[in-house]
């Protein structure tokens, strides 16, 4: 029989969800209305700091946290709804978003009470930004092989090498960094540490790198020996590694890896019309049918969340159904808007925009946030086949 | 899962791997009714599940049925079960008896142009022909489901009063052409509770239960098979380039089993009608993908008939386009969202299939959204 993970159950959602959500779209179409959150022509996030602390101010960051730490003590399916109803909007999300996503309850889980009282107010009030320091030059998809080391000095830490591929250093006042505290031994697993590096301290460089479409998203963060103090520690000295796979589970789980290019479908939608052909239909048919299908699956799993479990396989397998969604997306826009001679110069010029900027970003949508041959094998894990 | 749902699960997983055995199923290609087979079915009260009380049934809920049908699906069970639960239900509605013995359903297709009913009174003649009716001419009755505006009307038709040409799909299952010129309708029954689409909609989706089945049976085939065939000296298992095919088809199934059992829990409600679509056309992809690799990891094995994935992938190619093809269900859901303006298509979209703690259906507050579910 099908093992029990590969089961999403449907969940029934508390009424006050709804409510939620209408709240969420009100204040957006308000948005829109004055002008603060023209349509989008992209797809993604972008950032907006304004946008941020508005939404902070209605105390939709941080949502689920406790109150004495700014949060707001909302469930994780509140939250969930939220997520959804601005990744939908295609609003400009990207300057909270790791820190609320991840970074918040990572310092829930493993943070001390002074990181906790330290850190979180500022996150859910849109001023505090952290970026996710793993990747490194030599290190991607193998994260435990990382050389960016953390050796012992009096009172702290001396952190030296360099982390790439950091999304939003530049926007960022603090970095959480994996580093190697033991040389590695048996167990590459074991040796490696979390901690917060301030980006604004000593031996800190962070240079842009201009992604394929000519945007300054990520950078590099060179570390030459950052001196950290030892209350910036993470958890646990040598449990980096079981800290970071929490993180993942995180970063994976949530629907911007099947609502990140929807601005694409919403203007192809609308720029069908209601005279579109049979076969335009149901091109469109099929796009909307995958589309159900991952939310069903990822409202299965914000349930989950909110139980405590940790959803590793099921979050593996929507990164991965919703990644390749997105790029079958783009390629069938591209065709649709062909045969359905749809004019993107003048009518749905809009829509001509976002297909192109889609177009940049989809090669990488099965790589940021864990490769897709890395989410088959974590799903080939779960399948007993290693 | 609920208490029902677990042990439906446990007691038919029971019987129909006792009783579907490749000896039975090869004899089912070959015209042999598995009569005892369909004795235990009805002994177990699957059959009639979706009737009343005092009709022999529990009146079970439409998740439930998928449950069952799930194993049904996974063990290729060689009767008419989806066909005549429905139209035991259908006949329990209308308050005619059903008896025993296999029924077939003649919905006329999707848009329910296949059957007209004439007449009045006791006396009442069919007419119109349908392609590939399910056991229609070896069940014991045929119940057509003609539309009429808001109601639908039943016909209890026995076959032999039918033109009949016996046929198969490419699962060796009986899909028989029904043609009717005047034919004589032993019983007659009007629903206006029901409307044909809504009798459509559950015919689909208890395809999608059995699609669902077949497809948790060709993993797990899958899964076992790599785990004992051994080359270059290591069982198959053991391959990146295997695990990878293999985490795409759990991916496959894991999606069809989440829109089926969502779709089955709002079926009777209006967007029903949108994600039974949405499941339909889901599976129809999630179907070419999985059987694609679950015959190339089994080699040529797959490609014999000794061999049992064939039992469920010719039924996953036939079921596909069953009640429903999958070009009409990606239509039906585009159709009904094309034109839609870029910022109300998530409002419409997140209020399909969503179901909230208090039962209640949420609202259709803009125009646009109120379009998408009633096209
Ligand atoms: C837009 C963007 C934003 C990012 N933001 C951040 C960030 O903020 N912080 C951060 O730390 N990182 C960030 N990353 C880095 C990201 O996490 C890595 O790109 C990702 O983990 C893959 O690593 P890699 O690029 O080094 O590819 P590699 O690991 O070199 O992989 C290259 C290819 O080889 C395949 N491959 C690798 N190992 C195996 C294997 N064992 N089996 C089969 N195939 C394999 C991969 O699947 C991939 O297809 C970002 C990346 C992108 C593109």
């Amino acid at each position: 029989m099908i093992t029990p993970q590969l089961r999403f159950t449907p969940p029934e959602l508390p009424a006050a969800i709804e409510q939620l959500r209408h709240e969420v779209r009100d204040f957006i179409a308000e948005e829109r209305r004055n002008g603060f959150l023209p349509r989008p022509n992209h797809v993604g996030m972008r950032v907006s700091f304004d946008f941020t602390r508005k939404l902070a101010k209605r105390g939709w960051i941080g949502m689920t946290w406790p109150k004495k730490y700014g949060g707001h003590e909302r469930t994780a399916l509140e939250r969930y709804a939220v997520t959804e109803e601005l990744l939908a909007a295609g609003a400009p999300v990207r300057a909270h978003w790791v820190p609320d996503r991840q970074t918040g309850p990572l310092l829930l889980k493993f943070g001390t009470e002074e990181q906790k009282l330290k850190y979180l107010p500022g996150i859910a009030a849109g001023e505090c930004i952290f970026s996710i320091g793993l990747s490194e030059p030599g290190t991607g998809s193998d994260l435990a092989s990382l050389s960016t080391r953390a050796d012992r000095v009096e009172g702290g830490w001396k952190i030296s090498g360099t982390k790439s591929w950091n999304s939003n250093s530049h926007n960022a006042q603090f970095m959480i960094a994996l580093c190697r505290t033991e040389p590695p031994g048996e167990d590459r697993h074991r040796g490696i540490s979390q901690f917060i590096v301030d980006l604004s301290a000593p031996g800190v460089t962070i240079r842009p790198i201009i992604n394929l479409a000519g945007e300054h998203d990520f950078n590099e963060v060179v570390l030459d020996a950052v001196f950290v103090p030892d209350k910036n520690l993470l958890g646990e000295l040598g449990n980096g590694w079981n800290q970071v796979s929490t993180e993942l589970a995180y970063e994976r789980s949530g629907p911007e890896r099947w609502l990140s290019a929807f601005r694409l479908l919403a203007e192809l939608t609308e720029a069908l019309g209601i005279k579109a052909s049979a076969s335009g239909c149901e091109r469109l048919g099929q796009l909307l049918a995958h589309l159900l299908t991952l939310r069903q699956m990822s409202l299965s799993i914000a349930m989950t969340l909110q139980t405590g479990h940790a959803p590793n396989l099921e979050a593996a397998i929507v990164k991965d159904l919703g990644t390749c969604f997105e790029q079958d997306l783009v390629r069938i826009a591209r065709d649709l808007i062909n045969s359905e001679a749809i004019d993107i110069f003048e009518r749905a010029r809009l829509l001509g925009e976002v297909l192109d900027h889609a177009q940049l970003w989809s090669v990488i949508y099965t790589v940021r946030g864990g490769a897709k041959e890395i989410m088959r094998g974590v799903i080939a894990r779960g399948l007993g086949l290693r | 899962m609920s208490d029902i749902a677990n042990m439906l699960t446990e007691t038919a997983t029971r019987l129909f791997s006792e009783l579907c055995t490749k000896a039975v199923l090869a004899a089912a290609e070959t015209g042999n009714f598995p009569q005892a087979l369909w004795v235990a079915v009805e002994e177990a009260g699957f059959a009639s599940m979706l009737a009343m009380e005092q009709d022999g049934g529990i009146a079970a809920s439409a998740p439930d049925a998928v449950t069952l049908l799930r194993v049904a699906g996974r063990f290729s069970a060689p009767v008419p079960l989806a066909e005549t639960m429905i139209a035991r239900w259908l006949l329990s509605q209308a308050g005619l008896s059903a008896g025993t013995g296999p029924l077939t359903i003649a919905l006329g297709g999707m848009t329910a142009d296949g059957w007209r009913l004439e007449g009045s009174g006791k006396n009442w003649t069919l007419h119109g022909k349908e392609h590939a009716v399910p056991w229609g001419s070896s069940a014991k009755s045929v119940v057509v489901v003609v539309g009429e505006g808001t109601g639908i009307t039943l016909g209890v038709v026995d076959p032999t009063q039918l033109k009949t040409e016996a046929r198969r799909n490419i699962a060796g299952e009986p899909r028989d052409e029904l043609i009717a010129n005047v034919a004589s309708v032993t019983k007659v029954a009007h629903l206006a509770g029901l409307d044909h689409d809504r009798v459509f909609r559950m015919a689909a989706l208890f395809r999608a239960g059995l699609i669902v089945g077949a497809l948790d049976s060709i993993l797990e085939l899958s899964v076992r098979y790599v785990g004992e065939r051994v080359q270059f000296g290591r069982p198959l298992a053991r391959l990146q380039a295997i695990q990878q095919q293999l985490a795409v088809l759990a991916g496959s199934v894991a999606a069809s089993s989440a829109i089926t059992d969502a779709a089955a829990c709002v079926i009777e409600r209006e967007d029903g009608r949108l994600m039974i679509a949405a499941a339909r056309a889901r599976l129809a992809d999630a179907i070419d993908t999985a059987t694609g690799i679950a015959h190339q990891v089994h080699g040529a094995m797959g490609f014999a008939r000794e061999y049992a994935l064939h039992l469920n992938t010719r039924r996953l190619w036939a079921w596909r386009d069953e009640y429903g093809t999958a070009v009409q269900w990606r239509e039906r859901l585009g159709r009904s969202f094309a034109g839609i303006a870029a910022d109300d298509l998530w409002p419409a979209l997140a209020l399909v299939g969503a179901r909230t703690e208090t039962g209640k259906p949420l609202t259709h507050e803009t125009p646009s959204i109120a379009r998408a579910t009633a096209v």
